[in-house]
């Protein structure tokens, strides 16, 4: 087994893949890893969502038999994936009862199956929508606390062209009730949250700069300051400041780690993306532009998500492509249109836009994840991975018909190569639940939404 | 949240529409049978008494009541982005400003940053820390200027000095004794293996990713007579800078508050108009007029039919929209009629042809405009470009925007059998022809009948605000009429419904409970209803001065007092 996290060559760190770690000083690291991966395949969670519909849905289903099956027109680019994947028909619903969903609404409840709080006030011109919040953690957090402990990261949340009218109102991941996590939409901040070492100046090891000991001192002020403010205010705040002081300890679980490390990240297969591409040092271009740069956009998210769990930096990863009411149009495609428009306006359009992020978004991740490993397996056959939206008909802001693709062997426990008939309705929740006790969780309920239960089929 | 059916549908809105009306308070019986606690002040005008304890009961006119139970907790509201990037200049020089993307977003209530919900996650706390370190080490080479150093003082001396300083203004309250002697400790500790400077800047950034700095909580002092809570002097002193400045406070202000000014109707409202006169009350009034109107980010429109709508043309429109605010506001002590339809536009070279006028230079001149066309802050063309589509004109946005933000009246959520497309765009109909040929579906209709002919009365402006008198070589018909209001009638054009709803006391009411959630960051509780309602009709009465609003909300009841925790 060979470390591939060589020193970092800080001369050409524009213009090559490289590595992260500081070379042999993550080499304690190396034989836990071993020994973790003895134990059990490290399983980890990515999931993808899109926004404001499938546009023609018919189109997008595969058809066929168990094992014999033709993907649909919209999902076609994942035909030569298709013994990675486990694909549905259109038997899943999301809510149903009472007709329409607003954006938000259907946003919150995709990944945490509860019935969203949803003041008047929420119905505010422009969608803005700002006052929906789902009122349970999504099953990404969920899973993030059973398989995420030790990480640098026990999530990340990837925006993907998902700006949206108001910044919280089309959030898809909640740590619990009303408490939203913004997917980051800049990938330069991504960047530097992930791979911080190749940005930072190099330095003499065993030299003292002027920021020595600084972040012990920092974390320690934060600390007090909330004890500070906390016993003078209400619960609920308390309950905020109390989530602000969780955040800072795990900055410090994570400096501490890293200093542990060396620095260092490790692991067979860890190395670090290219930096996203910059324009005249224009954080705006490609990161911001999702009408011109959706793709460029979605795969530069990619590779950082990839490089992060092949370095172990996280093992749960949600990317946001597009946004509920997302206002820019699909000018990459020659849609005119906001997003939002072509779903209510242009099946056509929206079943293209479908399709293109489907082939240079999902299937690009599980090529990519096909690629890389952990050394004891692809991270594709150690990783649940799904795809899915809002909605299934935008225009109909409808979650009839919700559609879900699985992918990868979810560490052993998933049977992939196959298309799943019911014969019946089922709840996307029941794939929710699944999903929980693919990791471990013994759950039979998710969320606030009725559950028929696990879907057996899925397994081994 | 979702509605069964059509008639739920109307009559919900009909309720929310109805509660906002001054006319119909009466037929609901609030205030009828209400009665007055003599044993309290009762002012009838809603700008409190200054007291310690709010106005309750009835007031003289009749028109609400506050009861005991009627106030709210005020949440505990984190800094906005442009509120830390203002009081870092403040704080410690114009020119450490920091890059948009070092911060978390905001979230919003009612289109206003409030924070008021959302936690700070690890990421958001990641940004906080690298955001103060910016600021931190960009303000090591100009520490001198700030720390004023006596000669022969020790660096010690002069730290401490610097942290009782900056940390009061940073914490809005002079720091507690735990709090100066952790910051002298962490001086002193970076003292000892670097220098001053580096030990200053370590300070700082301590100072700026606290929460005491990034947090504003409002708890107020408990009364056993009433469930309200009275504002300490320190949380008025930062509701008013975070109100009327975007910022934190300064020395004055906290002096005031400290020495009890604030407790005091006079005592305040010196503060007040002094705020209102300082430059910082700018700040406060683009970001007002800005998030009211809800004119952010350029909105996406197709380049090929409006190749002209470009960043620099969005900024001048922007810029248009706060001139015009900050003119009707400080320029003139305008009333509210002059933001419904004065005939005036500020214009430079940018948006010259778009506003007809000939401006030539990249400033910002004034110019007169043809009132019939355009007039006021809404028929400004960043605010018709905004509630459009990318191709053409939104009637639906424009209408629920009228509906929404000059009559608070919240609207219907979708009906129940989905949104069927409108008739794609042609060459020989009007939009307003095939919203015509949509509302023929009577599910539609029945609500597109509330927001539609509101909307369709701009459609002389295009996607862009330009003005235009046909679309498609059709004449522009933009009549209609305008029910559920106190001023229902018909209009020809917007700049008429405009001329209508200046004279709505539903109209005068919405614009006080606007400056509120930008002032406050939630909505409206039942008692600050009642008090705004009051307030707006005194300030009705004398034409509704826009400078006398922010007056009389920063003094008022709704601003000074918030329910017990």
């Amino acid at each position: 087994m060979r470390n591939r996290c060589g020193a970092l060559d800080f001369s050409n760190r524009r213009s090559f893949l490289r590595a992260t770690g500081l070379g042999m000083a993550a080499a304690p690291f190396i034989p836990l890893l071993e020994a973790q991966a003895e134990a059990a395949p490290q399983q980890r969670l990515v999931i993808m969502v899109g926004s404001n519909g499938i546009g023609n849905v018919s189109q997008f289903y595969p058809t066929g038999d168990t094992t014999n099956f033709t993907m649909g027109s919209t999902t076609k680019s994942l035909e030569p994936l298709k013994q990675h994947l486990i694909c549905f028909g259109s038997e899943f619903d999301g809510r149903i009862d009472g007709g329409p969903i607003p954006h938000p609404e259907s946003a919150a409840n995709l990944l945490t199956a509860t019935d969203p709080d949803s003041p008047p006030e929420s119905q505010d011109p422009e969608t803005r929508n700002n006052g929906t919040r789902a009122t349970g953690p999504s099953v990404d957090q969920v899973i993030a606390k059973q398989i995420g402990k030790g990480t640098r990261f026990e999530s990340l949340a990837l925006g993907c062209g998902s700006i949206s009218a108001n910044l919280l109102g089309g959030s898809i991941v909640y740590r619990g009730s009303k408490d939203p996590i913004v997917a980051e939409l800049d990938a330069f901040v991504t960047f530097d949250r992930l791979f911080p070492n190749i940005m930072a100046p190099p330095t003499t090891p065993g030299t003292k700069g002027p920021r020595d000991g600084d972040d012990a001192v920092l974390f320690d002020a934060v600390a007090k300051g909330v004890g500070s403010i906390r016993k003078r205010v209400g619960a609920e705040d308390a309950r905020r400041l109390d989530a602000h002081l969780d955040s800072i300890n795990s900055l410090r679980t994570r400096l501490a780690t890293m200093q542990q490390s060396g620095g260092g990240t490790s692991g067979v297969g860890c190395v670090a993306p290219m930096t996203p591409p910059r324009d005249n040092n224009s954080r705006t271009f490609q990161t911001k532009n999702p009408a011109i740069f959706l793709k460029e956009i979605m795969q530069v998210n990619v590779d950082m998500a990839v490089a992060a769990m092949a370095c172990d930096l996280t093992r749960v990863v949600v990317f946001q492509v597009g946004a509920t009411t997302a206002l820019w149009p699909p000018a990459f495609m020659a849609l005119r249109q906001t997003l939002h428009e072509v779903s209510h306006q242009d099946p056509t359009g929206m079943t293209r836009y479908t399709a293109f992020t489907i082939e240079h978004g999902f299937k690009y991740l599980l090529d990519k994840m096909k690629a890389s490993t952990d050394g004891t397996s692809t991270l594709l056959d150690s990783s649940a991975v799904f795809w899915s939206n809002e909605f299934a008909d935008g225009n109909a802001h409808s979650m009839k018909s919700l559609p879900i693709i699985a992918a990868g062997g979810a560490g052993g426990k998933w049977k992939t190569g196959r298309f799943l008939r019911f014969g019946r309705r089922r709840r996307h929740v029941d794939f929710l639940v699944s999903l929980c006790r693919t990791f471990g969780l013994n759950v039979n309920t998710f969320g606030q939404d009725p559950t028929a239960g696990p879907i057996a089929e899925l397994g081994v | 949240m979702l509605q069964s059916s059509p008639e739920v549908t109307m009559r919900f809105f009909r309720v929310c529409s109805l509660t906002s009306s001054a006319l119909a308070i009466a037929v609901l019986g609030g205030c009828s049978g209400g009665t007055t606690d003599s044993s309290r002040n009762t002012g009838g005008n809603g700008s409190g008494g200054g007291g310690d304890l709010p106005s309750t009961g009835t007031d003289k006119e009749g028109l609400c009541e506050i009861t005991d139970d009627g106030w709210e907790v005020a949440p505990m509201r984190r800094l906005s982005n442009v509120e830390y990037d203002n009081a870092v200049a403040d704080l410690l020089g114009d020119d450490l400003r920091l890059p948009e993307a070092l911060l978390p977003g905001d979230e919003s209530v009612s289109g206003y940053a409030s924070n008021g919900v959302v936690t700070v996650g690890v990421s958001e706390a990641e940004k906080f820390s690298a955001a103060a370190k910016s600021v931190a080490e960009r303000f090591v080479p100009r520490q001198a200027d700030l720390l004023k150093c006596a000669s022969g003082q020790t660096n010690e001396a002069c730290a401490i000095d610097f942290i009782k300083r900056t940390g009061r203004l940073a914490f809005r309250r002079t720091l507690e004794a735990d709090e100066t002697e952790l910051l002298n400790q962490i001086y002193l500790n970076k003292a000892k293996t670097t220098d001053h400077p580096q030990a200053i800047r370590l300070v700082v950034e301590a100072i700026l990713q606290m929460p005491q700095f990034l947090y504003r909580p409002v708890v107020g002092l408990q009364n056993e007579q009433s469930s309200a809570n009275k504002l300490t002097g320190e949380e008025i002193a930062s509701r008013l800078s975070f109100f009327l400045w975007s910022s934190i406070p300064d020395n004055d202000l906290l002096a005031a508050a400290e020495a009890g000014d604030l407790d005091a109707t006079d005592g305040l409202t010196a503060q007040v108009r002094r705020m209102m006169d300082d430059p910082r009350f700018d700040r406060s009034l683009e970001a007002f007029s800005l998030q009211w109107l809800g004119v952010e980010a350029r909105p996406a429109k197709d380049d090929l039919k409006f190749p002209g709508f470009t960043e620099d043309f969005w900024s001048s429109a922007k810029t248009s929209i706060s001139r015009f605010f900050h003119h009707a506001v400080k320029e003139t002590d305008g009333n509210m009629k002059s933001l419904f339809t004065a005939p005036i536009a500020f214009a430079d070279q940018k948006l010259a042809s778009t506003y007809g006028v000939s401006a030539k230079s990249s400033t910002f001149d004034s110019f007169k405009t043809d009132a019939k066309e355009r007039g006021g802050i809404f028929t400004q063309a960043a605010v018709m470009a905004t509630l459009s589509g990318t191709t053409e004109t939104s009637p639906v946005k424009r209408g629920l925007f009228v509906r929404a933000k000059l009559l608070c009246q919240t609207p219907p959520p979708p009906p129940p059998m989905g949104v069927a497309p409108l008739p794609a765009e042609t060459t020989d109909k009007t939009l307003r022809q095939r919203l015509e040929e949509h509302r023929a579906n009577p599910a539609c209709a029945a609500c597109h009948a509330f927001f539609d002919p509101l909307g369709l009365a701009f459609e002389h402006f295009d996607a862009v605000g330009a003005y235009r008198a046909q679309e498609h070589g059709i004449a522009i018909d933009a009549t209609g009429e305008l029910s559920d209001s106190d001023v229902d009638g018909n209009f020809t054009d917007a700049m008429e419904l405009l001329g209508q709803l200046e004279q709505s006391a539903i109209a005068s009411e919405c614009l006080s409970n606007q400056l509120f959630r930008f002032a406050i960051g939630r909505l409206e509780s039942e008692a600050d209803a009642c008090v705004l309602k009051r307030m707006s009709h005194d300030l009705t009465k004398d034409g509704y001065s826009l400078q006398d609003a922010f007056v009389k909300l920063a003094t008022s009841d709704a601003f000074r007092f918030v329910g017990r925790i």
